[in-house]
């Protein structure tokens, strides 16, 4: 069964599929299809009719126009020309127009256009992923799986390499950057090639300088000029739709400006004059580099503060993949030459569809995508249990992962069960006990909290689903109480082309190496949740509630028990903490005792 | 043989010694016959000329159809010869010259033995076997009488109804014929009915059908003379289908050989277990007599199916084995019996004859046996070897069919893939062609909405001719690269 790649794109949507050897992306004259869907006058138009109604950049509704109705997923019904649409519905016109432009090719006609795999940003919630799961259902198509948009887009340079498997070799362990800069939005996404597989470090995101922003900024320095050079004031009316031809021929203009070095940007009629109705500016790519060059700035200096904010340097990054349609111009081009070098930089000629040919890709190998960090369960005293290994396979459709475990309460006293699920910073399977975490979801579970501890049996399920959305189930047998949370926002690995993924088969590290230094505020849950029966991890006053004996001096207890029941359980005398100034009961009973170490009478 | 019969001629043997012997007198019988018909004649004239139907005589064209005769007529005839001829007798004994008397029929010890070949038989009668009086079953003294009236000198037969008429005189005894007598009786040898009747007459005497088998012994004996061997032939058929112990129907189909007759096999043991019926006319024969008689039907019988029917002595030994001898040994109840019956054995030939066809066919058998095994491990041999070739050529077929069946499944597989490769590249080359026209479509329309703009730039008032020259320039840039572009690809 032929899997297709879809990229369903913020400005632009694309589909390719690997046929034989090679693959193929439907363009329609040589251009994607615009993620806009149009509702005038009650007609739904999607595509390349649904843009040129667009009057200005931004992202969302416009009018009667949605620009990128994929960002409005996850919220509530849209009032677009008078009636309210579900996002997820406006979402079903952008991919049936291109499913059914597809099966019109004489290439595409043949194709059951029925499963894909799916881009999504890296930011994508996974509710969000379930509604466009919905999404794509109800436009005829499953999804097999979703991946993200910056992986695809490496997975495709590698696969359609010469060599891959020696610029696989060459790049593990690599720092790998995609800069994807569309018409909507500027995505970074820092990968690592890590045993075999393409793991996401870091990534940032702006919609502050999509190609549409750079269109808009031009428009309104051409009107600026114009209206100079002829001398029009403010007063002087632009006919209607006027501003959207200007639009686009100041698009038209940003792209020639990459050929030519001056190009006039002319429109007629423009004015609602009758001596000058027309718009005549002549720009040079130094016009168009002092309009625009601003934004090219700040698009590109977020390459280094996402680096700085990683601890890494440029000179780190061995590959900078450009996609999107922006990297064509010489300005984003050399700026990135700049940065990196012309040997680190790859723009490749196909911008525009790399990440739909990388879909392809990953369709047509069936790489699959992978936890790229442990998810663990913080245990007492900072211990921490793997509940799924970095490296398990991810569920591709009508798929679930689950596991199961068994667990005790250790302090049961305050009658809560305390989770903690955690991911550490680093990926892979190979972490330190120590190594920084990032908390994922806490969960509070009842407990008895007149039992003993490791008496309370307590259970835990984690489960991820299709839409690779964690949900994390406690259930306490006694006391019968539950607790659910989810995880949305995971972290995944993609597996190379080719590659065997060795993580499955490493093991944990010992608590061994640096130490991680905890940031100021920092807080975290003091689990109370053990996996085995083990007296030293109940805390010292609870312990001593129970079992007195456990702490005599010839039974040698551990000193961390020992002091938490100094430290924590009341003065036997007077009651108060044993913080508290106002207890003196100890230096009282040292005074009394004798030499001899015994007390006096 | 059995005790019995090893008994029997004992007692026929010592019984011949001591008691008187009825020799058949032939020769009163004769006169006897020949003024019965003379009677009868006259008797016939009588009843003509008072007008009552003559009484029928013999008809010799009409078939023979033997009539049951009586056991005591034949008993009576037996014994004594008809009153009326006794004056006749003397008379008539001056005008026969009698060949010199037969011994009587052959003892039971002889009828026990089985059927032999004339030329043995001839030998048996020349071992000396002894007449056996119960074969006539005669004693009367009218043959002692006529001995001891005297010697006559033999003369011989001179027809074929003489001849017959001493055989049945010789009592069962070997007949020999010299070649003189055969060559005259052969000149006619042809009995008419009245003979015929005359000597069926005669062979009532004969009621332990003691004498038929010689005759027809002598007949094989008969070279040359067709006739007299056909004569002799068809007289003792005559006799045997008008005798009782040939009358049942499907011996008598055996007889004559008719289609559906019975196998000669049951045929045969119907005659060996025949039972006289009774008649209130005449007494019935003794235990004996009637084993005699048996014993006599039988050797006839055979003889009879060897002469009719070319079997050969094996045949006929198997035949006696089955129906005569095998039932006869299975009588012997202990050690003792069989001892007696193995040293009572009389016809040493016959038995010798018989054990020695045996053991050539046991011989045959075993040699038949040993070549079938022979063949057989021969047979098991190639059968092996078949199998193992058929295996091995199963093998080769099996490996065969299975490298052909790799063969199509690759070049299934390889036919696939073509298939798939074609389409792919079919696809691809569409796709090419329609991103080919989609480019084309674009930079065209692309171009001329520029020149669109260029010549409305050209047309206003103060004509804006840097947008045109612009724009055509980029045109013209446009579609030359296009050019390249398609004359590259």
């Amino acid at each position: 069964m032929t899997v297709v790649g879809f990229d369903f794109g913020t400005t632009n949507s694309l589909a390719s599929v690997v046929i034989g050897n090679e693959v193929i992306t439907f363009l329609e004259n040589e251009q994607p299809i615009p993620s806009v869907v149009s509702f005038e006058g009650g007609k739904v138009e999607v595509g390349r009719k649904a843009h040129d109604k667009l009057t200005s950049a931004g992202l969302g509704v416009q009018g009667s126009t949605v620009r990128s109705p994929k960002t409005l997923l996850g919220r509530e019904e849209q009032l677009i020309d008078g009636v309210r649409r579900d996002p997820v519905k406006m979402v079903e016109h952008v991919l049936d127009h291109v499913r059914r432009f597809v099966l019109q090719t004489k290439a595409g006609r043949d194709l059951p256009m029925d499963r894909v795999v799916a881009t999504i940003p890296v930011n994508m919630e996974g509710h969000r992923r379930a509604l466009l799961r919905q999404a794509f259902r109800q436009a005829g198509m499953s999804v097999v799986q979703f991946v993200h948009e910056p992986l695809a887009a490496l997975y495709g340079y590698l696969r359609m390499s010469e060599g891959t498997s020696d610029l696989i070799r060459r790049y593990d362990g690599k720092l790998l950057l995609v800069f994807d800069w569309g018409g909507g939005t500027l995505d970074l996404t820092l990968c690592r090639v890590l045993n075999g597989l393409l793991v996401q470090v870091a990534n940032d995101g702006t919609e502050e300088v999509g190609g549409d922003v750079f269109d808009e900024e031009l428009r309104n320095e051409v009107e600026k000029r114009s209206r100079a050079e002829q001398g029009l004031g403010d007063d002087v009316e632009v006919l209607p739709e006027a501003r959207k031809r200007l639009l686009h021929e100041c698009e038209k203009a940003k792209i020639r400006l990459s050929d030519r070095s001056t190009w006039n940007v002319y429109v007629d009629p423009y004015y609602q004059d009758d001596k000058q109705s027309d718009l005549q500016v002549n720009l040079s790519r130094d016009d168009l580099q002092d309009i625009v060059g601003h934004l090219v700035k700040k698009g590109v200096a977020r390459i280094e503060r996402l680096l700085e904010r990683e601890g890494f340097s440029t000179a780190s990054v061995e590959l900078c993949l450009a996609t999107g349609g922006m990297v064509n111009m010489p300005m984003v081009k050399n700026r990135l030459d700049e940065l990196f070098g012309p040997g680190r930089v790859h723009v490749s000629k196909r911008s525009a569809s790399a990440i739909a040919e990388g879909a392809a890709w990953v369709a047509h190998d069936q790489a699959r995508l992978h936890l790229a960090k442990n998810v663990e369960l913080a245990l007492a005293r900072n211990s921490y249990m793997p509940l799924l290994q970095a490296g398990v396979e991810m569920p591709i459709e009508r798929e679930n992962r689950r596991e199961r475990f068994d667990l005790y309460c250790v302090d049961p006293s305050d009658g809560h069960g305390k989770f903690s699920l955690v991911s550490p910073h680093r990926p892979g399977p190979r972490v330190l006990a120590n190594d920084k975490r990032r908390p994922l979801c806490n969960m509070l579970l009842k407990v008895d909290g007149k039992a003993q501890p490791f008496r309370e049996r307590l259970g835990l399920e984690v489960n991820i689903d299709e839409n690779l959305v964690l949900t994390a189930t406690a259930w306490s047998l006694n006391q019968k109480g539950k607790a659910v949370a989810e995880v949305h926002d995971l972290e995944f690995a993609l597996a190379t082309p080719g590659a065997r993924n060795s993580w499955l088969n490493a093991s944990l590290l010992g608590s061994d190496g640096e130490v991680s230094p905890n940031e100021p505020g920092d807080l975290s849950m003091r689990s109370n949740i053990a996996a085995r029966e083990d007296v030293s991890l109940v805390p010292g006053e609870v312990l001593y509630r129970y079992n007195p004996y456990y702490f005599r001096v010839e039974q040698n207890p551990p000193q961390i028990q020992v002091e938490e029941r100094l430290y924590y359980e009341p003065c036997a005398i007077c009651g108060r903490a044993s913080n508290d100034p106002l207890c003196r009961c100890a230096s009282l009973l040292t005074s009394r005792q004798q030499p001899s170490g015994r007390l006096n009478a | 043989m059995g005790e019995r019969d090893a008994g029997a001629t004992f007692d026929t043997m010592s019984q011949q010694k001591r008691k008187k012997s009825k020799p058949y007198d032939y020769k009163t019988r004769v006169l006897a016959v020949r003024v019965e018909q003379r009677l009868r004649k006259e008797g016939n004239q009588m009843m003509a000329t008072s007008g009552t139907p003559p009484v029928a005589s013999a008809d010799a064209s009409a078939p023979v159809t033997p009539a049951p005769v009586p056991t005591e007529a034949l008993k009576i005839e037996a014994q004594g010869s008809v009153p009326a001829v006794e004056p006749l007798v003397a008379a008539a004994e001056a005008a026969v010259v009698l060949p010199p008397e037969a011994p009587s029929a052959p003892s039971t010890a002889e009828a026990a033995v089985p059927t032999l070949p004339a030329e043995l038989a001839v030998a048996d009668a020349k071992a000396g076997e002894s007449p056996s009086p119960a074969s006539t079953g005669e004693g009367n003294s009218e043959a002692t009488k006529s001995e001891a009236a005297g010697k006559k000198p033999k003369a011989e037969p001179e027809t074929l109804e003489q001849f017959i008429e001493y055989a049945y005189g010789r009592k069962g005894q070997p007949l020999t014929l010299k070649p003189k007598v055969e060559k005259h009786i052969a000149q006619n040898a042809r009995l008419d009915d009245v003979a015929l009747s005359r000597l069926l007459q005669v062979t009532k005497g004969d009621t332990l059908l003691a004498v038929p088998r010689q005759i027809l012994l002598l007949s094989q004996e008969v070279t040359g003379l067709p006739g007299l061997k056909a004569a002799l032939t068809s007289f003792v058929s005559n006799v045997m289908l008008r005798h009782p112990v040939f009358g049942d129907t499907g011996v008598q189909g055996a007889l004559r050989n008719l289609p559906e007759a019975l196998p000669p096999a049951e045929a045969l043991a119907r005659v060996a277990a025949f039972e006289p019926a009774p008649s209130a006319n005449s007494e019935p024969l003794k235990g004996s007599d009637l084993r005699d008689l048996r014993h006599n039907a039988v050797r006839l019988f055979v003889t009879w199916l060897g002469v009719s029917r070319s079997l050969n002595s094996e045949e006929l030994s198997s035949l006696l084995f089955q129906v005569v001898w095998q039932p006869a040994a299975k009588d012997l109840a202990d050690d003792t019996a069989r001892l007696r019956a193995l040293t009572d054995v009389g016809q040493a030939a016959g038995v010798g004859l018989a054990c020695q066809r045996f053991r050539q066919q046991a011989m045959e058998a075993r040699t038949q046996q040993d070549q079938a095994q022979r063949e057989a491990t021969s047979l098991r041999d190639r059968l092996s070897a078949a199998e193992t070739q058929l295996s091995d050529t199963a093998e080769q077929l099996e490996a065969v069919q299975a490298e052909l069946q790799a063969l199509r499944e690759s070049a299934a597989a390889e036919i696939a893939a073509l298939r798939r490769q074609h389409a792919d590249e079919r696809t691809h080359l569409q796709h090419e062609l329609e991103q080919l026209r989609g480019r084309l479509v674009k930079r065209l329309t692309d171009s001329v909405d520029m020149l669109e703009v260029g010549l409305s730039a050209l047309r206003k008032d103060s004509p804006r001719v840097p947008v045109m020259v612009e724009r055509a320039e980029h045109v013209v840039d446009a579609l030359r690269a296009e050019v390249q572009a398609l004359r590259e690809e």
